[in-house]
């Protein structure tokens, strides 16, 4: 079998697969996860910032990545010990570029899949890297974008009517798939293309941005959060705010500093801090430096 | 698979496709209702349940489970067939116990001296509806011409010469079947993109600039022959071409209809000949550039100078510093060369990587040269380091940190072969510029914004 390519997806469109999909060849089997963009990921390529690190075993090392609008886990167990050493050695707020099989698990009565990385390679890399991965990704996901848009269009599109559009057959393929498997009214584009226009703020020259009026973006809430919860974010929210001296982002060790000044428990505030990440409620300007969009 | 989780590798889904080549499958419900001797509904269904329970569900290699199915149904497993059918346009090198059934398009024949004994070979073309094919023959039942439908059981596929042949032996089975069994394939020829030309195409039209042309001889079946060989393009890329006994004019824009697609040396060519309708284009120029291509498109297929660009997603093995002989330029592990003795050991470098661009990947191997500017080091850089930490392989380990998700821009031929992949021995190699990727950027995001 041909070398499964190592897709670029935002964390945030892999996170938002319902579909796993299993392809038996010469009796062995690959697993699939179709992302609602119709992306068939098997192998991906994600480069992102090292937001935690938490050692679950003595053998398996779980690292969360941060990247544009969402953030992922890598999971490096016993059966991955090179990735395991080299992560262990990085330092939160580091670079990171990983290859890896995507992993899926889903908790019991959930319709979600709890996605992870098993990593196959992994490196430090630079803000270049980072950059490129910001661009690549985002140029691919604009790719699948139009594609199903072209679909979401067409009256009755099929997979040969979508490549006489200049589609690539794997694209038509996937797109039709998707559009079969969550069905129109579950691909909401929108959200991606948001996700799109997000990730290359981090990217474009400062003056080449665009000043847009403010559209209310309707973010769903993923699960309630208990006013406890809300509490939390504000404060957070204000502690990247005052720590943003000269405009250019809140050094992530000041933020740190501050929130423990004032009693937040580490373990609240990384969760809390990721999920603000996440929803795409703060971003990261540079390396190590946040900022509340 | 979670294997290696703490958490139960359990998936359990709301929704898991067993994605399945239908085609594929009914011809092994067939194969095993042949073996049975049974064709009736019930089994029929009873054959696939199981079958698809044994393929799909317990993951059993095909082959397996058909002997699985015909033991449980108390028939004989030995009457299953052992042969796959395949169309033309399937075939690759390297497939075995094969069955074809096409139309013999040419047939030709040479007295040939084989083991003490003169026999006669056939060679020809073989053609189906979805391509053709170069056979080659050392048995045909008696009668056998052009036009004819054949079936050939057990037959195998090999490259030689350049071309793809497939190839009926001694323990081929060739049968002659109705010429009507297999449609009278007369289609308009289809126009094609060059990037879009796969290998087993035929009938195809292509419109391209010539754009180099070299003149060689044959004999073909006792018969002087002149073929024209070179490369030809148009917009989307470059592909190999040979006309047979025509001319064709370099610099030009010919239009090409009746041409087919084989592998020459593992890259795609078109080849042509006088029956084809070419019709030159006097007033249309090709303006031929370098585009960035998909690696997608080159799968199964392979590329004529190329460019594509993605990401080193793997450092392998058997990079670094190569430690030879000096005498014989041998591979050495230590300072001992089995001919020459105890040596003073010479050295290269080479990067051994796999380059992804997120459509596809291609495994490249890049010479001293390459492997210099890729790493910013020098040959004499890498020795010394490696000397002073008295470890050869540190080289390879220097490598892989700084070239691992790097992105390159790689130019040359991409070959393709059905065992390892794509394989490109670059021309050139650079890596992604950043005012270039700045660039870029913009026009995205104006795309996007607007």
């Amino acid at each position: 079998m041909i070398r499964q390519p190592a897709i670029r997806v935002f964390p945030y469109e892999l996170n938002r697969s319902k579909v796993l999909i299993k392809k038996t060849k010469d009796g062995r089997t690959y697993n699939f996860l179709l992302t609602p963009l119709g992306a068939l990921v098997n192998r991906v390529f994600m480069v992102g910032t090292i937001f935690s690190k938490e050692e679950i075993t003595d053998d398996l090392l779980k690292v969360q990545i941060s990247n544009p609008g969402s953030s992922f886990y890598i999971k490096a167990g016993k059966f991955t010990p090179g990735p395991r050493e080299k992560l262990r050695k990085y330092e939160e707020g580091d670079f990171v570029a990983v290859v890896g099989k995507i992993s899926v698990f889903q908790p019991e009565g959930s319709n979600r899949f709890l996605v992870s990385i098993t990593p196959e390679e992994v490196n430090k890399v630079t803000n270049r890297e980072m950059v490129y991965w910001i661009y690549d990704t985002s140029r691919k996901t604009l790719m699948r974008i139009r594609a199903m848009r072209a679909a979401l269009d067409a009256d009755n599109p099929t997979v040969d009517s979508l490549m006489e559009m200049g589609f690539p057959r794997y694209l038509a393929e996937g797109v039709m798939l998707a559009l079969e498997k969550y069905g129109k009214d579950e691909i909401r584009i929108e959200r991606f293309m948001d996700i799109v226009e997000k990730a290359l703020m981090y990217i474009v020259p400062q003056e080449a941005l665009v000043e847009k009026e403010e559209v209310s973006e309707e973010v769903p809430a993923e699960g309630v959060s208990t006013a406890e919860e809300e509490d939390l974010e504000s404060k957070i929210l204000a502690i990247i705010q005052s720590c943003d001296h000269e405009g250019d982002g809140a050094r992530y060790e000041d933020i740190v500093s501050v929130a423990e000044d004032m009693g937040i428990p580490k373990e609240d505030f990384n969760r809390v801090f990721g999920e603000l990440l996440y929803n795409g409620a703060i971003f990261e300007v540079r390396d190590g430096r946040y900022k509340v969009t | 698979m979670p294997g290696e989780d703490s958490q139960p590798s359990q998936i359990d889904t709301t929704e898991v496709i067993i994605m399945i080549d239908e085609k594929e499958f009914q011809e092994h419900v067939e194969d095993v209702l042949n073996a049975l001797g049974k064709h009736d509904e019930d089994t029929r269904r009873v054959v696939e349940d199981m079958l698809r329970k044994y393929i799909f569900k317990l993951f059993m290699a095909e082959k397996d489970a058909k002997v699985r199915v015909v033991e449980s149904l108390g028939g004989d497993p030995s009457k299953l067939s052992s042969t796959i059918q395949k169309k033309i346009a399937d075939l690759r090198p390297g497939q075995k116990m094969l069955t074809v059934i096409g139309r013999i398009l040419s047939i030709y024949s040479k007295e040939v001296e084989r083991e003490g004994r003169v026999g006669k070979r056939y060679y020809g073309v073989l053609g189906d509806e979805t391509g053709v094919i170069f056979f080659n023959a050392w048995y045909l039942p008696e009668g056998i011409e052009k036009g004819d439908v054949i079936r050939i059981d057990r037959a195998y596929v090999k490259e030689f010469a350049g071309r793809v042949q497939l190839y009926i032996g001694n323990n081929s089975i060739v049968t002659k079947l109705p010429k009507d069994y297999i449609p009278m394939v007369k289609m308009e020829s289809k126009y094609h993109r060059i990037i879009d030309l796969r290998p087993g195409m035929r009938n195809v039209e292509v419109v391209a600039k010539i754009l180099d042309a070299e003149k060689k001889n044959y004999i073909v079946g006792g018969e002087e022959k002149t073929a024209y060989s070179g490369i030809m393009a148009d917009e989307s890329g470059k592909i190999l071409y040979t006309s047979w006994n025509y001319e064709p004019p370099v610099g030009k824009v010919l239009r090409i209809r009746g041409a087919y697609v084989n592998t020459f040396r593992r890259l795609p060519q078109v080849v042509f000949d006088e029956r084809a309708e070419i019709e030159v284009l006097p007033d249309e120029d090709m303006e031929i550039k370098d585009r960035t291509v998909d690696i997608y498109y080159l799968l199964n297929r392979g590329g004529v100078d190329v460019k594509v660009e993605g990401v080193i997603v793997d450092v392998r093995e058997g990079s670094g510093l190569v430690a030879q002989c000096p005498k014989c330029g041998e591979r050495l592990d230590g300072n001992y060369c089995s001919q020459h003795g105890f040596v003073e050991v010479q050295y290269e470098l080479r990067i051994k990587t796999v380059v992804d661009d997120g459509t596809g990947a291609v495994f490249v191997i890049l010479n001293q040269e390459q492997s210099e500017k890729l790493l910013g080091m020098t040959l004499d850089e890498c020795i010394k380091i490696a000397k002073e930490s008295m470890n050869v392989g540190v080289i390879e380990k220097i490598a892989r940190d700084k070239l691992f998700g790097l992105p390159v821009i790689l130019k040359g031929n991409v070959l393709s072969s059905d065992k390892y992949g794509l394989l490109m021995l670059p021309k050139e190699v650079k890596s992604v510029e950043d005012s270039d990727v700045r660039e870029r950027v913009m026009e995205l995001y104006k795309e996007v914004v607007e």
